[in-house]
């Protein structure tokens, strides 16, 4: 599993959780894998709404500028669920070969 | 200097991204980049390049690189040709007329489809198209004379104002200036207004003119003088000026 595949988990994985802010979500990521740039993290984003795994919308704001809003699809529900059957194979074969 | 990454990265999303995206995607940055120092966007997002290149979709891209280098080597080759004194070659002629077509045509095609526009006309564009079309006039002036067989003229100046070779090292400076300017309205209409192709579109047309005029000088060749010799010269160049100024005109609406 790459780690780019690993990144789309995680982001499908927090909007799967509801609706997120698409700054929080690079922020959220960013601090948990400081070494990927948060630009890496947008474009894997992009490339997810792309593909229609995701879609944004602007949320309701009191004053401030508009806020983008990201949430899954059908297709990125199956995509997420294709990604963490991936992840958990892959863990339990690491685990399998004693590597924790 | 939050505004400087900023611009740059705005350049940068404009080169690699089709208007649509580049547009959606500055809008993002834009929060992205609120409140961080320089040194803090470099090491959360790299240098702005890098950061838009890994958006750009490959397929697109590389359709507009491909699209660039057709419309930059319109204005090169018959530069180059131009400065290697090929005029004895048959091909020049027909590498121009090519050039000049495939140049207007082809950027005339690809901005509507894929360029951005701005309610106003952009700073500058007026100045550069009255640049050109007073370089074209020189050389409108300077053809005139020729065709007209205004020898006694020639002569005069010749002897007393401008040497000819003087004459042939402008002409030279003019195509380089003109292909120049050219390639600039080329870019900007990329990065900027897509308007920025009458730039392009003009100049394209001054470079071919003037290197029309220029290889008539440099090759001596009068076809013997007979009778109408300055027809086919006359027709060339009527053509060159009045297309490049029609279709710079579209360009502008």
């Amino acid at each position: 599993m790459l780690k780019k595949d690993l990144l789309e988990l995680c982001l499908l994985s927090l909007m799967a959780q509801g609706d997120q802010y698409g700054y929080e979500l690079l922020r959220r990521l960013h601090a948990v894998f400081p070494d990927v740039q948060e630009s890496a993290i947008y474009a894997i984003l992009r490339g997810l709404c792309r593909e229609g795994a995701t879609e944004r919308y602007q949320g309701e704001t009191s004053g401030g500028p508009a806020r983008k809003y990201y949430r899954l699809t059908e297709a990125g529900q199956a995509r997420h669920a294709a990604l963490l059957k991936t992840w958990r194979e892959t863990r339990d074969a690491l685990t399998a070969l004693g590597i924790e | 200097m939050r505004w400087d990454y900023l611009f740059r990265l705005s350049l940068a999303a404009r080169w690699y991204l089709p208007p649509a995206e580049a547009a959606e995607v500055l809008e993002d940055y834009r929060e992205i980049v609120e409140g961080r120092s320089e040194e803090e966007l470099r090491r959360d997002l790299g240098t702005p390049r890098a950061a838009m290149k890994q958006l750009a979709q490959p397929k697109a891209y590389r359709r507009w690189l491909a699209v660039f280098a057709v419309l930059a080597a319109c204005v090169l080759v018959p530069m180059v040709m131009a400065h290697n004194d090929v005029y004895w070659s048959p091909l020049i002629r027909p590498a121009c007329a090519l050039a000049f077509c495939l140049g207007t045509g082809l950027s005339l095609l690809w901005f509507r489809r894929n360029g951005r526009r701005k309610d106003r006309m952009p700073k500058g564009i007026g100045v550069l198209l009255a640049l050109i079309l007073l370089g074209m006039a020189w050389v409108w002036l300077w053809a005139g004379l020729v065709l007209t067989e205004s020898w006694t003229l020639l002569n005069t100046i010749a002897a007393y104002v401008i040497e000819p070779r003087t004459i042939s090292w402008y002409l030279a400076l003019e195509i380089l200036a003109m292909g120049a300017v050219s390639l600039f309205g080329l870019v900007k209409a990329r990065l900027g207004d897509c308007r920025w192709r009458a730039v392009y579109v003009l100049g394209l047309g001054g470079t071919i003119l003037t290197i029309s005029f220029y290889l008539l000088l440099t090759s001596m060749n009068f076809d013997g003088f007979t009778p109408g010799w300055q027809t086919p010269y006359m027709i060339r160049y009527m053509v060159i000026t009045l297309t490049g100024l029609l279709v710079t005109g579209v360009s502008l609406c």
